[in-house]
This record gives C-alpha cells, sequence and structure tokens, in this order.
C-alpha cells in the first residue's frame, strides 16, 4: 500500500473501531457502509500509481469522512473542494485519447 | 460412459493463448451484439464459435491435457467477451463453475469423461435454481433411486445456457438429502428446455426453465459434490469474480460508446454555455469520474482474482478461500455501482439523440441491471464489512431439500 492508501486504510480501522465501542458492530447500515468503503479501498490500491490513484484516493477520504462524520476528521483542503477540477483533466485526457493514471 | 464426441475445439495451452483467443474471439461477437439483442436471437453460431475457440476448456487440470489457467486469466477472458456481448460472456460462467465442481469433487473416473468432452468443446448448461423455496439453496429437485441407477425429477428457473448446451449439471439432492450436480445429457428422454426468458437484458442468455421429468440418471453421471463441502474451496469465491469480471465487461463497452459519441460531436447539449460539447464540464467531470472508476474496477478485479491464485498456490485453507470470497465479493459490488452508473448516465451526457433505438444504447443498462440483481448487492458489501468489522468469513454454501 502507498503511504496516501495507509492513511485510508487507518481512517476505515478508525471507522470501524468506533463502530465496535458503540456497539453497531451487526449494524446492517454501518456494514454496509464499511463494505462499499472496505471494496474502493482495495480498487484503488491496485491501481498504479499516479494521478487517477491520487484523485480516487481524495474522493474515498471525503465519502469516508462524511460516512462516519461524528467518528472521523480531517484537516481538508481548497484541493479536496476542488477535486471536479481534476475529474475535468482525466476526463478531457479520455476524450483525447490519451492514457491517463 | 458414454463415448467423446469428435473434437471440434481448438486446445490453448497457456494464459497467454487464452487471452488471445478471447480476443479474437471478442472481435466476431461485438458484430452482431445489437442485432442479437434487438431481436432476441438463439446465438447457435455464436456457441458454437466458442467451443472452437478452445475457451470452454482453459481451466481444465494439466494433467488431464487442459491449460489449467489461472483465476486472473479467467476473469480476463470473461470481461473481455462480456465487454463484446455480454450475454454471450455470461453464458460459460456456469460452465465454468461446472468444470470446477469436478475438480473438487469429480471421482478419477468422471474426471476423466467430462474433461475429455470439454477439451473436445462440449458445453455445460446451468441447471440450479429453483423457485417457491425457503432460501435459493432449499431445492426440491432429487434423486430416486431406481434398480441400479435413479430417476432424476425437478424443475429449474434461470438455466442459462442449457438451450445451446451439451450436458446440463443439474443441482439436487441425492436420496440421501446430500448435494450433488447430475451431469445429464442435454438430449436425455425427460429433459425439456423452454425458451421462455423473456427478459429486459441480457436477452441472449436464453436463462429460461427446465423440466426433469423422470430422467433416468446411471451411477457414473452423479458427482458427489457434499464430499467438497466439508473441505477449504474456491467455488463460491469463483462464481463470483466471473460475475463480477460479466459487470467490468458491460461498464467498459457502456464506457467505450460513450467516449466514441462524445468524440464524433461538437455541439453542445442543449442549455450549455459552451460552443464545443467536449469543452463541456459536467461532462468532462463526469467522463473523468467514470474513466477513473472503471480504472480501479478493472485493476480491482485482477486483484481480486490474484486472490484466488494466491490461495491455491499457497494451498487452499479457511483463511485463504474466505479472504478470496471477500476481495471478489467487494469488486463484484463495486461492478454493479459503475455498470449502472455509466450505463445509466451516458444518456444524460450525450443528450436527446443518444436516445433513439437505433443506437441501442440502452442495451447497457438493461443488460447490467438484469445481470446485477443475479444477487443482492447490499449482503456482498456485508460479506466484505463482516470480515474487516467482525473478523468473520463466509460460511460455505450448502444445498438443502424444501420443505424439510
Amino acid at each position: 500500500m502507498t503511504q496516501e492508501i495507509v492513511a485510508l486504510d487507518a481512517l476505515l480501522t478508525q471507522a470501524v473501531d468506533g463502530l465496535r465501542t458503540r456497539g453497531r458492530n451487526d449494524d446492517p447500515g454501518s456494514l454496509l457502509k464499511v463494505g462499499r468503503f472496505d471494496a474502493w479501498l482495495r480498487a484503488i490500491d491496485a491501481l498504479p500509481a499516479g494521478e487517477v490513484r491520487r484523485v480516487l484516493t481524495a474522493a474515498l477520504r471525503i465519502e469516508l469522512i462524511s460516512g462516519f462524520p461524528a467518528t472521523l476528521s480531517h484537516a481538508f483542503s481548497d484541493e479536496d473542494e476542488d477535486l471536479h477540477l481534476d475529474f475535468e483533466t482525466i476526463g478531457r485526457r479520455a476524450l483525447a485519447r490519451e492514457e491517463f493514471s | 460412459m458414454r463415448k467423446p464426441k469428435n473434437v471440434r475445439a481448438r486446445q490453448l495451452r497457456s494464459n497467454v493463448e487464452a487471452i488471445a483467443a478471447a480476443h479474437e474471439l471478442a472481435a466476431l461477437l461485438a458484430d452482431g451484439a445489437i442485432a442479437r439483442d434487438r431481436d432476441q436471437l438463439v446465438p447457435k453460431a455464436e456457441m458454437e464459435a466458442l467451443s472452437r475457440s478452445g475457451l470452454l476448456a482453459i481451466t481444465v487440470p494439466a494433467s488431464h491435457g487442459g491449460a489449467d489457467v489461472s483465476f486472473a486469466t479467467v476473469a480476463e477472458v470473461f470481461r473481455i467477451l462480456s465487454a463484446a456481448d455480454p450475454a454471450i460472456g455470461q453464458i460459460p460462467q456456469n460452465h465454468f463453475v461446472c468444470v470446477n465442481v469436478l475438480r473438487e469433487a469429480g471421482t478419477p473416473e468422471q474426471q476423466a469423461f467430462f474433461f475429455a468432452e470439454v477439451l473436445r468443446g462440449a458445453r455445460f448448461g446451468n441447471a440450479q435454481a429453483e423457485r417457491g423455496t425457503a432460501s435459493t439453496m432449499h431445492i426440491a429437485t432429487a434423486l430416486r433411486q431406481a434398480g441400479d441407477g435413479y430417476r432424476l425429477n425437478g424443475t429449474k428457473y434461470y438455466c442459462t445456457g442449457a438451450l445451446t448446451a451439451n450436458w446440463i449439471p443439474v443441482a439436487a439432492l441425492d436420496p440421501e438429502d446430500r448435494s450433488v450436480f447430475v451431469y445429464v445429457p442435454r438430449d436425455a428422454e425427460g429433459v425439456e428446455v423452454l425458451t421462455d426468458w423473456d427478459p429486459i437484458g441480457q436477452r441472449v442468455t436464453f436463462s429460461g426453465t427446465v423440466h426433469l421429468r423422470d430422467v433416468a440418471v446411471t451411477p457414473d453421471l452423479v458427482v458427489e459434490q457434499w464430499r467438497s463441502l466439508s473441505k477449504p474451496g474456491l467455488n463460491h469465491a469463483f462464481l463470483t469474480l466471473m460475475h463480477a469480471a460479466i459487470d467490468v465487461g458491460i461498464a467498459r463497452d457502456a464506457f467505450g460508446d460513450l467516449v466514441r459519441e462524445l468524440r464524433g460531436r461538437t455541439r453542445p447539449r442543449h442549455g450549455a454555455a459552451v460552443t464545443n460539447g467536449t469543452e463541456d464540464p459536467y461532462v468532462l467531470a463526469d467522463v473523468g469520474r467514470f474513466a477513473a472508476r472503471l480504472a480501479a474496477l478493472e485493476a480491482g478485479l485482477s486483484a481480486a482474482a490474484d486472490k484466488l491464485d494466491v490461495a491455491v498456490q499457497a494451498g487452499l485453507d479457511a483463511r485463504n478461500t474466505g479472504e478470496a470470497l471477500v476481495a471478489a465479493s467487494g469488486i463484484k459490488g463495486l461492478a454493479e455501482e459503475i455498470s449502472i452508473a455509466i450505463s445509466s448516465e451516458l444518456f444524460a451526457l450525450l443528450g436527446a439523440s443518444s436516445t433513439e433505438r437505433g443506437r441501442a444504447l440502452d442495451r447497457h443498462w438493461r443488460n447490467a441491471r438484469t445481470h446485477t440483481v443475479h444477487d443482492a448487492n447490499h449482503w456482498r458489501f456485508r460479506i466484505v464489512a463482516n470480515w474487516r468489522v467482525n473478523g468473520a468469513l463466509p460460511l460455505p454454501l450448502g444445498r438443502r431439500r424444501a420443505g424439510g
């Protein structure tokens, strides 16, 4: 795992610990959230290093913290609010037949 | 045992040859995919081409003359074929399951016979699901002792591939209520395969009903799957992986159509404050999200398949087979999300002309929606979470008698 994914995995672990503490480890909705985040984390981790991996990691971090707002916190930056611009760049490359990573 | 039929299939010998064969067949399949779906044509020629390609035998063990390819290769083959025609991509999914059942539970004689059949291009169809029982794992189809052999009775639904199969492995219970697969010849007396498949998508899989009325069964055709169920195995992870690959293929084909259509346009969408459609920031951002997530999905599919291969290399145990199923379940969940999202949203990004029936862009969503409801996605993610949160690996699946 890269440093970014390790950090994201640590956040998910923190969320999971929070669920256990609150007795929500068998709660269907909570497990659904964790399962989805874990699956995305693995898929993103399978990507080669590069822009796509970076942007998806940042997007997943936002989703993860939104999913566990009482348990998790993060010092977001302007770049996090501007992720749509990164996706526009990736989209532009996809339409121009450029390789993106 | 019956004599194997004449050789008609290419013998593939490696992962590389299998992938090349998949690309070759996909080029053939892509051509008529829209017409087959539109007119719901029975894919006889396409299934014969699949048999001749040698792809149906790529998981036959090396000890029996097969290429014995990796799970990663099988996943990639399914992804490639499904990107060309997801119905043809789906049809052999249970064929591969039934080859794996033989690997895990077949006697040496059954393996020798059926692997030889598969190497000659024989196709296994599906006959597992039933309706009206307490759960999907409760079945009524059963063998009744009849002299030295048996009689098989039951009705199966969603029998993908049965119509064009050579053999129909039927999930049944033996007289002692143990889980077996009965490898019934397609043309056996008492076997009736209906063409009553009328869904919105995956129309060409012809996943209709199979009636089994007092079908005579000799003991050599009964594979005692129950023997393998108490041991760690990869059957559930494998079938989940293939399901995921089919949806990843659909997502890739839908995205490909989206990008091709956008590249061919300059006129912006109605209401867009740009002079060129490819400068629409909302389109660019959505295309970028889809491109990025699709890349992750395809990488994730490969990584999930690797978990199955690693388990084989390490020797199967409860933990590594459970982890393989967790990985396959996760990627299946994501594949549903992304295939549905791309195939639905492409209309909003392309505008009104994309809804013209002649463009057939609706087929992606119809196929994705129909295939993905095979099982409940919520519970796929739950499998992943149960491992992450509770350290609990999924329990093995086992069939039980309906009404028992």
